[in-house]
């Protein structure tokens, strides 16, 4: 049931933010830090950090291999 | 004729604009880049452990990647990483006199290495990306391969995109020194993972993107750590836990831009869950500040919270009937808090990244509240410089 509110919820919060934005509004979005993960690099490493020295992983991308450190 | 230059400047804008924000879903990259990090990673000492040091894990890693448009379709990317660790390892927990828990290392100094590669084939069509992915990790004792698969698609006004990615490993485990300790088999172990993750990202606003994923993961076979021990009943034992973990997470992320800062905010939240009963809360926000002459300044602040798993324990007064123990300080109840600071400077061509970052965990920070903290909670600092080269 929580799930269900929960899919609710997303869904009418990006529903009701539903607006346009024309290509000629999107500049900002061509910024490096305005992606997702400016620093692929730094974030593959941070990831494998916290895989190694926690016990959640995962999230946002697939997990890839495991290795001896977890 | 001047109104007619002034639209086709507005055309040109926009259609850089309509890649630009899609660079993530259906666009090539423009041209090849390859980026170098140092990073030098530092735990610290555990003063009040026993045994034979109280000096944790030094690892310095080199890492390289390099991005290779092929043509206007295909994209290739590969990551090779080269990590040299030595220190000393937690091993088992007893209990003082006073009733706290100590911390056992391990008798001398460990060194290993591992090696790790991946390559990524991505082939990009108007509205959509497919992507295979390989990749390899070996240390003395582990070896890991995986293959993945990626898959984005954008809505025509390319303000929203899907993406779905999911990839399966196999691992084989070989602890060092099992002929000496007991408690390590003896045998070559092995593990498979498989994992899936469903994302939606939306552009919201003229300064706002937004992004939601689940995502799903499975595991099963040896998931122990042969290196660890635990003393129940007066008896020596081998960490053993599950052969099987079933986890899940929801996450979201925000970039909002500020114009009268010129500057980017990020905002990322997930929640994990898995049927070994840890619950986790991750909060990780970012400030990219842009100053004069191309720098670049990104305080972070991230903090982490999870209870703790269901066979876990500081110290066991008595036997379990499941047959599982680990006083592993990663499967108890903590939280941490890290703080990072990057610089980065930007030329035409390349770029340079200085960044240091200082985390601490301990059994009661963030929204953690453990009644014993494990002794063997982790601090470290990190140290990384690199650069990326575009050509």
């Amino acid at each position: 049931m929580k799930k269900i509110v929960f899919l609710a919820l997303v869904g009418f919060f990006l529903g009701g933010c539903a607006s346009t934005v024309e290509p000629w509004e999107r500049g900002r979005f061509t910024k490096s830090e305005m992606q997702f993960e400016p620093d692929g690099m730094d974030a593959a490493f941070k990831r494998h950090v916290y895989f190694s020295k926690e016990a959640s992983s995962g999230g946002t991308s697939a997990s890839g291999g495991g290795c001896g450190c977890n | 004729m001047k109104k007619n230059n002034n639209v086709l400047a507005l055309l040109a804008t926009a259609a850089a604009n309509l890649g630009g924000v899609t660079a993530q879903a259906a666009q090539v990259a423009e041209s090849f880049q390859f980026g170098v990090r140092h990073h030098s990673y530092e735990e610290g000492p555990l003063t009040d452990a026993l045994g034979g040091s109280s000096d944790r894990y030094d690892i310095n890693v080199n890492q390289f990647s390099l991005l290779a448009p092929l043509s206007e379709s295909f994209e290739l990317g590969v990551t090779y990483q080269h990590e040299k660790m030595s220190g000393a390892s937690p091993w088992f927990t007893i209990q003082s006199e006073d009733g706290t828990a100590v911390q056992v290392m391990s008798g001398a100094s460990i060194e290993d290495e591992r090696k790790d590669a991946s390559a990524k084939l991505r082939f990009v069509t108007n509205s959509a990306s497919y992507a295979l992915i390989a990749a390899v990790s070996d240390e003395d004792d582990y070896y890991s391969d995986s293959f993945g698969i990626e898959y984005s698609r954008e809505s025509d006004d390319k303000l929203d995109t899907w993406s779905f990615s999911a990839d399966f490993s196999n691992d084989k485990i070989n602890p060092v020194d099992a002929d000496i300790f007991l408690t390590r088999p003896k045998d070559e172990q092995s593990k498979h993972s498989s994992s899936a993750v469903v994302s939606y990202s939306r552009v919201m606003s003229k300064h706002a993107l937004v992004q939601l994923s689940l995502g799903m993961s499975r595991k099963s076979g040896f998931l122990s750590d042969p290196y660890k021990m635990v003393l129940a009943n007066f008896e020596l034992i081998g960490d053993a836990r599950p052969s099987s973990r079933i986890s899940k997470t929801v996450s979201a992320r925000l970039r909002y831009f500020i114009d009268s800062t010129n500057s980017a905010l990020h905002a990322d939240y997930r929640f994990y869950s898995d049927d070994w009963s840890i619950r986790s809360h991750t909060f990780d926000i970012s400030w990219y500040q842009n100053l004069p002459y191309d720098i670049q300044v990104v305080p972070s602040f991230r903090m982490y919270s999870q209870t703790s798993s269901y066979f876990y324990d500081v110290f066991y007064q008595e036997a379990r009937s499941d047959g599982y123990y680990s006083t592993d300080y990663r499967l108890s109840e903590y939280g941490a808090i890290n703080i990072g600071l990057k610089i980065i400077q930007n030329y035409e061509q390349f770029s340079i990244t200085l960044s240091a970052d200082k985390y601490r965990s301990g059994g009661r920070l963030g929204l953690a509240d453990a009644e014993i903290e494990n002794p063997a909670l982790l601090d470290f600092k990190l140290i990384s410089v690199g650069f990326d080269f575009r050509f």
